[in-house]
């Protein structure tokens, strides 16, 4: 279950997008705490419930009523880079994701 | 009878199901309250979560929960009294989280369905299901050497609406989206502004040897934002498979970007790992939980459907299905065509509605609520034509004065003087000149070599009373005037 | 008299009767931050803020106008979003981070008239349960002044100050333990509500089903009028609970009829120093006329290992937003790709910790492995819950160790799975949602402080924090770390 190799550790840190250059430190690091997580394998959980949160109820609805939390400014106060109140990124060269 | 295309070696099918992303009429977005609004300035529709700033917390818009409702009701729509909203995990500048809040294992409605025209009359199309989802940014990659992100899209409220494979045409893909459309916009639920974006379609698209019912590798087309690119994007693609597979190559399952204007598609770029997006319930927000006496309202409240309509038009009101098709197919314009039919004959209406009102609009590229003929303005023209006051040619006349803004059509009527003639003396006075005017006509007519050039003197007489006389009574008086000259 | 060993019941009293001015007692707090420096509890003070707030304060005492927590200072972990004032987190991705908007508990405190000295340090997103995980480097426990001991994890900074006289009373935030167990390595109160009473608005998320805000103070008649103020339904936070606050605790002065249960299973696990203190605890207890009674937590083994499934899952996606497009730190420029953009910004802003937990969390939740860990991990998540409610059934309160330890050397345990076991205790009610509050007991060999937590079942905090101010009482822990240096 937990037998993770460098392959699985720069995929996982593809899809969290996040550098990486230490495969040989996180294989057993992130292999360690997967066989210690990995522990409720023991465990028969067929008929129970998953539990998301302990908060109990239903998703509380709000009106549909306008009301701005910030400006323009506000939006942009902690920009890296902006032009013309717009973020600036790299020029996006690949495809947009699908929603 | 399904399309078609035929080779010299097989005889195949399309097998098509459509995607369609419709933005969902709010005022504000769907978790926060900033402005659902087109065409702002830039990043000024933004509140703190649609930028995700930290500690920030998505709060349900209720109004977009019923909306979407009201439009699953409208589809015939298993409305589901528990739904859950989920993180769906992916990179994107114009996606601030780096989650869209969607629903994914337990959908908002499922199993509804949509009537559309095919070859073979009406026939059904399964709606899968229909969930909702938040918009993303915009991100503008044509200045420069940089690219730009506006977050005023971002958190929009959508409603995702799938269909099963169950299209099997262009024509049907087209039926349903304008059908879909149609009945949005009926419910006020989405603008269906194909421009806007407030509404885009995605293509999923097999095709397999007409007869198999082993379903082939699908691709999927993204973004076809017209009625007309969705039946060009169709025939493209299916083109395209059936060349792939008859020269031994193989579908991939791709997605691909439609480009409207070179009329192509190409592959998106895959990305070297395949998309995972890590669905998982949204552990900010509570499970979507209604009322089924909540849920009967919204049916309850419901207007009546462009199918519903329709049928009642063709039924009730006897107009012909097309007719009634064609009515129906904008709700404005069949409020507008009741709004005059109202107390009149429907089908006659119709017929001038249809023929004569609709042509004006769509060359001005006007809906019919903001015709500048009122209902009102149109009906009184019409019963001018039923009290015999105006010729049916005149009032095509009057119409187009006022279009223009001329006035009513009594005051256009009276002004001009077009008020039609009925009055048998000064009539017969002019049946009398005519036929005196013509007189080897007249010898053709009694000799037998050519009864019809009755109707040539009737042309003849309108024509001598610009159109006004009343060419029932014109009729009458030529073959009488006609007959009396053979006694003679 | 040294105004910043005043608690926050003291402190208000004095105020209100005018023999303090909020202005003084602030001014002794903002000259102990300076003088302990070394203990770098804080990662932002707001000595000129405070100062002006302190001094508006006085001015409503001067007109007799008062509001309940006018002048008391606090301190906050620098997770809680402060407009104008720098929230980083502990993470170098936030490290020049400002907020236009405040959260809701800094936003009802500072309402209520309240005084922020500054934001203090913490584990990197409350990762961590030592304090070692932070961008500025780890907050020092006050109880030793040679061995750098750690305060724990991550509301460490919250919890020095309060020990270390430099605030009467902290916010700190508690996801599997994070207000309980500093609390007791620094010998202090630490209290984390029921999931839901205090809003998550504007605390940066590490996991949203866990994280819960708390506060930590040197006696437990100082939570409660933070609770009173603090708690409550906000519109702005989908899990906020709607049930009404208790305006203070229940009434009671003995613990006759009361029934607590020892689970088994915490005294299978509790190490030697723990365990001495769990059977001191337990024999307060019966002397303050509790019924102890014998129970079991049977998935208690398990908690920890969902929790370190969940928690990181909830967290991957809680933390993509830190991308350097935004906000926060850019690690590279626009010549880069956006990939790369994404990549070295992550990379360079993230700590160790924080990136293990991102990966185990991506991995967990990745397609072919969620049923095997994300939704098994759910599942034990219910069976753990379960337990506790058995658990209630026939008992009112639970007594369990609050640390795994007491304080242990910075810098000494580098395996991440060794200081997950720190949350051992705590884990469990946090997976559960119940509230909690661990109290100083009494000193380990070491010397140092050793504490224990109540658990209640949900939304009964009334009778937690009356229950607790009577073992407190009884428990009698007078000690107290060695006096900030006045230079
Ligand atoms: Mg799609
Ligand atoms: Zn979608």
């Amino acid at each position: 279950m937990n037998n993770i190799t460098a392959d699985t550790v720069r995929h996982i840190a593809k899809l969290a997008r996040i550098k990486i250059n230490d495969e040989e430190k996180l294989v057993p690091e992130l292999s360690a705490i997967l066989g210690f997580v990995g522990q409720l394998q023991e465990l028969n959980t067929d008929d129970i419930p998953p539990m998301t949160t302990p908060a109990a109820g239903k998703t509380p609805l709000r009106p549909d009523t306008v009301a701005a939390d910030a400006s323009t400014q506000d939006i942009l106060r902690n920009a890296p880079k902006q032009q013309d109140s717009l973020f600036v990124v790299p020029k996006i060269i690949g495809d947009n994701e699908p929603q | 009878m399904t399309w078609h295309i035929k080779t010299e070696k097989n005889t195949w099918e399309v097998v098509i199901g459509l995607e369609v992303h419709a933005q969902i009429l709010t005022k504000s977005k769907l978790f926060s309250s900033a402005p659902a609004d087109f065409g702002a300035d830039p990043n000024s529709q933004v509140n703190l979560l649609d930028a995700a700033m930290p500690g920030t917390l998505p709060v349900c818009n209720g109004e977009a929960v019923a909306q979407a409702v009201r439009t699953a009701l409208a589809l015939d729509a298993e409305v589901h009294r528990t739904s859950v909203f989920e993180r769906k995990n992916y990179f994107y500048p114009d996606l601030p989280p780096g989650y869209q809040i969607s629903q994914y294992q337990q959908p908002l409605a499922t199993d509804g369905r949509l009537e559309v025209e095919s070859d073979d009359g009406e026939k059904v199309i399964g709606i899968e299901r229909l969930h909702m989802e938040q918009d993303a940014g915009k991100s503008l990659h044509d200045r420069g050497a940089v690219s730009f992100v506006d977050l005023n899209r971002a958190g929009v409220p959508l409603m995702e609406i799938v269909s099963r494979p169950d299209i099997r045409a262009p024509g049907e893909a087209s039926s349903y989206l304008r059908r879909l459309r149609s009945l949005l916009r009926t419910i006020r639920t989405c603008d269906g502004n194909m421009n806007e974006g407030s509404l885009r379609c995605d293509i999923n698209l097999s095709v397999r040897v007409a007869g198999s019912d082993v379903l082939g590798t699908r691709t999927e087309t993204k973004n076809v934002n017209s009625v007309r690119f969705v039946v060009q994007a169709i025939e493209l693609e299916a083109r395209r498979q059936v060349d792939l597979l008859e020269s031994g190559g193989e579908v991939l399952q791709e997605t691909r970007l439609f480009d409207a204007a070179a009329g192509r598609a190409r592959a998106m770029r895959s990305k070297e790992e395949a998309h995972d997006y890590r669905y998982f319930p949204d552990p900010d927000l509570l499970p979507l939980v209604l009322d089924s006496g909540w849920i009967e309202d919204l049916r309850t409240g419901l207007p009546e459907l462009p199918r519903a309509r329709a049928r009642r038009f063709a039924e009730v009101l006897k107009l012909s299905e097309t007719t009634a098709a064609i009515l129906t197919e904008e709700p404005q314009n069949a409020d507008y065509f009741e709004a005059v039919a109202s107390g009149r004959d429907a089908v006659r209406v119709a017929n001038w509605v249809v023929t004569n009102l609709f042509s004006a609009l769509n060359d001005a590229g006007l809906g019919a609520d903001r015709s500048p003929v009122s209902p009102g303005a149109l009906g009184e023209l019409l019963d001018m034509v039923d009290g015999g006051v105006i010729s049916g040619l005149v009032a095509k006349e009057v119409f187009e004065e006022m279009w223009g803004g001329g006035g009513s059509a009594r005051e256009i009527v009276s002004a001009r003087g077009l008020e039609q003639i009925s009055d048998q003396g000064q009539l017969e006075e002019t049946v009398r000149g005519v036929l005196d005017a013509n007189e080897s006509q007249v010898g053709d007519y009694l000799s037998g070599r050519n009864e019809k050039v009755a109707g040539w003197f009737v042309g003849q007489v309108m024509k001598a009373t610009g159109g006004k006389a009343n060419p029932k009574v014109v009729n009458e008086l030529v073959r009488k005037a006609l007959e009396s000259r053979r006694q003679s | 008299m040294n105004l910043s060993n005043l608690t926050a019941a003291q402190g208000l009293d004095l105020l209100r009767r005018k023999n303090i001015s909020a202005a003084e007692w602030t001014d002794s707090l903002l000259a102990n931050i300076g003088n302990s420096q070394s203990l770098n509890a804080f990662i932002t003070p707001d000595e000129e803020n405070a100062r002006r707030q302190s001094r508006l304060a006085d001015a409503a005492y001067a007109d007799n106008t008062p509001r309940p927590l006018e002048g008391l200072p606090v301190a906050v972990k620098d997770i809680f979003c402060t407009k104008d004032l720098k929230t980083t987190a502990a993470s170098d991705i936030l490290k020049n981070f400002v907020p236009t908007y405040d959260s809701t508990v800094t936003l009802r405190l500072q309402r209520a008239g309240a005084v922020i000295l500054g934001k203090t340090n913490m584990d990197e997103f409350a990762m961590g349960s030592s304090n070692e995980n932070s961008a500025f480097g780890p907050a020092r426990n006050p109880w030793s002044r040679d061995i750098p001991l750690s305060p724990g994890g991550s509301s460490g900074g919250s919890a020095v100050a309060v020990a270390a006289r430099l605030a009467p009373v902290a916010l700190g935030t508690d996801t599997g333990g994070s207000v309980r167990q500093p609390a007791s390595l620094c010998g202090v109160v630490g209290f984390k509500p029921t999931y839901g009473r205090l809003s998550r608005f504007g605390v940066i998320a590490f996991a949203s089903s866990l994280d819960q805000p708390g506060f930590i103070a040197r006696t437990v008649d100082d939570i409660a009028p933070l609770f009173a103020v603090a708690a409550g339904h906000d519109p702005l936070d989908s899990t906020s609970a709607a049930q009404e606050v208790p305006a203070r605790p229940e009434n009671i002065s003995t613990l006759n009829g009361l029934r607590v249960a020892l689970p088994e299973e915490f005294t299978d696990n509790a190490a030697p120093q723990i365990l001495s203190a769990y059977e001191k605890g337990a024999e307060i207890l019966r002397q303050c006329g509790a019924e102890i009674i014998d129970a079991s937590l049977p998935h208690t083994d398990y908690a920890l290992a969902a929790y370190y499934i969940i928690a990181p899952a909830e967290a991957s996606a809680n933390l993509a937003r830190y991308d350097g497009v935004r906000y926060g730190e850019r690690a590279a420029d626009e010549n880069a790709s956006l990939d790369e953009l994404y990549e070295a910004s992550r990379a360079a802003g993230f700590g160790d910790e924080v990136k293990r937990r991102i990966l185990i969390g991506a991995y967990v939740l990745s397609a072919g492995y969620y049923d095997a860990y994300y939704n098994r991990a759910r599942k034990v998540r219910t069976l753990v819950a379960r337990d506790f409610q058995n658990v209630f059934e026939g008992a009112d309160l639970i007594l369990a160790p609050a640390a795994a330890s007491d304080a242990f050397p910075i810098g000494e345990r580098a395996d991440p799975t060794w200081m997950y076991q720190q949350d051992i205790f705590t884990v469990p009610a946090s997976l559960a949602g119940l509230p909690a509050i661990s109290l100083p007991v009494m000193l380990s060999e070491n010397g140092l402080p050793v504490g224990l937590q109540l658990i209640a079942p949900h939304f009964a905090e009334a009778r937690l924090l009356a229950c607790a101010k009577i073992f407190e009482d009884a428990a009698a822990f007078t000690a107290a770390p060695p006096a900030v240096d006045t230079e």
